[in-house]
């Protein structure tokens, strides 16, 4: 076998450049499969490590949204006091409070800019369940409850200039034109929404917008992660009787750390249907390539096959020698294909870390996509060659032999 | 005692004996007469639209064991396709073509493949190497289809350039050879497997006269070590020279078969 494998690929280097130039086919679409391949691995390498890295115990219930923002914050009702009351009577909870997200303004350096701040609660016990996730701050300290007057800031504000001067702990930002001092960074993490936070306790936020327990979000922490489902159906079951709504028809949402993750999901498949979709399309006009060359190899090359015949190989011999170079092509083409979409997706991923920041999104080589990829255009070569190779095979010795 | 033993032990040798010569002499006589290759009224019949083309009418041709047989004719003769029929290359459309007292018709595809690789070398008068293999390796190549390792393959390919005397010239490709060169490649080639038949087609066809005799030389001296030698040729010089006997084909007919009985030329019937 090993020698049939190197007389066909005599043949194609022979060939040359019109050998490769046919199975630009199956590069584009192999190319195309792995670059979207590999960026969606490591987009889902770093959606669930991100979810990882936050808590699988928390439930997080919002009013329906009306629009694209951070969550809760377009939301046509507000979530009360008395919710957050009725909540609480549940077993197996840990903590529960209620969260701001506004759109403010930050000032500093002479320079403005437009955020959404986030309401942390004025409570000890649930600060350290929620500073869990994190090692310890980057710069400063963490906000404790009794840090009034103070903000605590994402990691990409020690990063990323945005104020044209570096900030420090202890600089004051203002904050719709009322200053707080910096306690501390967070450390980096997958989240860049988490990177570009601002934190500040929720009583500052109700003194500074004027707000009356009207909160943006509830967030509940169970006990452990086993209750998670449990809670989460109780916790529907009780709004929908408080507001009076039917099942399906629920003016708000919970987000569980599950639900969340599959709803990625949802959207990575769907991406990932469309990409494969394409990527057939060039695979199968990449195999006609290898046919119609496969079919003009053997005009070009009728002699030869004759003169085969002639010393003595049979039909079945003929038929390895023109499958494997198929093969061959395809799996060429294939593997320079995988090559350059890893390259694509390297290029993108890195380029996105510049945009967004964060070292989470990174796409590593995978040999088995690499492997597979090229053994996939191999088969795709040898189904291509199959009927020009029985055509070779069944030459005639003497009309191959007149050329 | 002794004696009896002695008188069995007699007789025992004198039987060995007489089983010798009888078997000696049988195969003495069997030797002569031992066909490679015979064509029984073949004929090879192409129907183009109306009109039927004769290539081939009916003819008779055998080739024994350690013949030089010429197969003589005018371009348009048949004697090409005589050629194919006698190298089982095609089938004919009436008629029997035996190789090794086989008729091949009862052969499929890939037997008669194997078969032919194995009894018959082949040499073309355009030399016909494969172009993107080494001189090693064309020679090697019809070891490749009999399924023979490897190392014997190259072992063998080297043997047989070496006496083709092209030792220096193994990893040459064909378009680095001289036509003699390469149609030396090519006789190195047909005698691979070790057949017991040579068909050379206008061996000397694409050659000047003196590397086209050089070639005849190897094929001579491939003769003399007991190889059957059939060419192809509209040279009748050439044919008189090496072979010993012609078959002159003339409009698919076989016109006169000459043969060599001490240096002379006799017409013979078959």
């Amino acid at each position: 076998m090993k020698d049939y494998f190197l007389l066909s690929f005599r043949n194609l280097k022979r060939r040359g450049l019109r050998s490769w130039l046919t199975v630009i086919g199956i590069f584009i679409g192999i190319a195309a499969v792995v670059a979207l391949i590999s960026l969606g691995q490591a987009l889902q390498l770093a959606i669930s490590s991100q979810f990882t890295s936050l808590e699988p115990d928390k439930i997080q219930l919002k009013n329906a949204d009306n629009g694209m923002a951070p969550p809760g914050s377009t939301a046509a009702k507000s979530l009360t006091q008395d919710e957050i009351d009725l909540i609480s009577n549940i077993k197996y909870i840990n903590a529960i409070y209620g969260t701001y997200l506004r759109p403010v303004t930050l000032n500093y350096n002479d320079k403005s800019q437009f955020t959404f701040v986030q309401s942390l609660p004025s409570n000890n016990e649930y600060l350290e369940l929620i500073y869990r996730k994190y090692n310890k701050p980057e710069q400063g300290n963490f906000l404790l409850s009794y840090n009034n007057h103070r903000i605590l800031l994402g990691n990409s504000f020690l990063t990323n200039n945005i104020f044209g001067k570096e900030i420090k702990v202890g600089d004051n930002i203002k904050i719709n034109n009322k200053e707080f001092r910096v306690v501390g960074f967070l450390e980096e993490t997958g989240s860049f929404t988490i990177n570009q936070a601002v934190y500040l306790l929720d009583v500052d936020l109700e003194d500074l917008l004027n707000l009356k327990q009207n909160y943006d979000l509830i967030e509940i922490y169970v006990e452990d992660q086993k209750y998670i489902d449990e809670v989460s159906n109780q916790i529907k079951e009780i709004i929908r009787k408080e507001r009076k709504e039917e099942v399906g028809d629920e003016s708000f949402s919970i987000d569980t750390p599950g639900s969340t993750l599959s709803n990625i999901n949802t959207v990575l498949i769907m991406v990932n249907a469309v990409v494969i979709a394409i990527a057939s399309i060039a695979l199968l006009i990449g195999g006609i390539g290898v046919a119609n060359t496969m079919f003009t190899s053997i005009v070009e090359r009728k002699k030869e096959i004759g003169i085969m015949k002639a010393i003595g190989a049979k039909n079945k011999d003929i038929m390895k020698i023109f499958l494997i170079e198929s093969g061959l092509l395809g799996f060429f083409g294939g593997l320079a294909g995988a090559l350059f979409g890893l390259t694509i997706a390297y290029l993108v991923s890195s380029i996105a870390r510049q945009i967004i920041g964060g070292e989470l999104f990174k796409v590593t080589l995978s040999w088995p996509l690499l492997i597979g990829a090229s053994l996939f255009s191999f088969i795709i070569g040898l189904i291509a060659g199959y009927i020009p190779a029985r055509q070779a095979s069944k030459l005639n010795p003497v009309q191959a032999l007149r050329g | 005692m002794i004696l009896i033993v002695i008188n069995v032990s007699t007789i025992k040798y004198n039987k060995i004996l007489v089983n010798f010569i009888i078997s000696f002499f049988l195969k003495k006589v069997m030797n002569q007469k031992e066909q490679v290759i015979r064509l029984d009224n073949v004929k090879k019949y192409y129907y183009l639209g109306q009109n039927v083309v004769k290539a081939l009418d009916g003819i008779n041709v055998s080739v024994n064991l350690g013949d030089f047989v010429a197969i003589m004719g005018p371009s348009g003769s048949g004697k090409s396709t005589a050629m194919n029929m006698i190298g089982s290359l095609d089938k004919p459309t009436g008629g029997r073509i035996y190789l090794d007292g086989k008729d091949i018709n009862s052969f499929e595809e890939s037997k008669l493949a194997q078969l032919r690789g194995k009894k018959i070398g082949f040499i073309f008068q355009q030399f016909n190497l494969i172009p993107n293999l080494t001189a090693l390796e064309n020679v090697a190549l019809p070891l490749l289809f009999q399924g023979i390792d490897e190392i014997t393959r190259i072992k063998k390919a080297k043997q047989l350039l070496e006496m083709m005397e092209l030792k220096d010239r193994l990893n040459h490709y064909p378009n680095q050879l001289s036509g003699g060169q390469q149609q030396r490649v090519a006789i190195a080639r047909s005698l691979a497997n070790e057949p017991e038949v040579i068909l050379a087609d206008e061996p000397t066809g694409n050659l000047d006269t003196k590397t086209g005799e050089i070639v005849m030389e190897f094929l001579e001296k491939m003769h003399k070590k007991g190889k059957t030698i059939i060419i192809v040729t509209h040279d009748p010089e050439l044919a008189l020279e090496y072979a010993n006997k012609i078959y002159w084909i003339k409009d698919g007919k076989v016109e006169k078969i000459t043969k060599k009985q001490n240096n002379k030329w006799l017409t013979i019937k078959e």
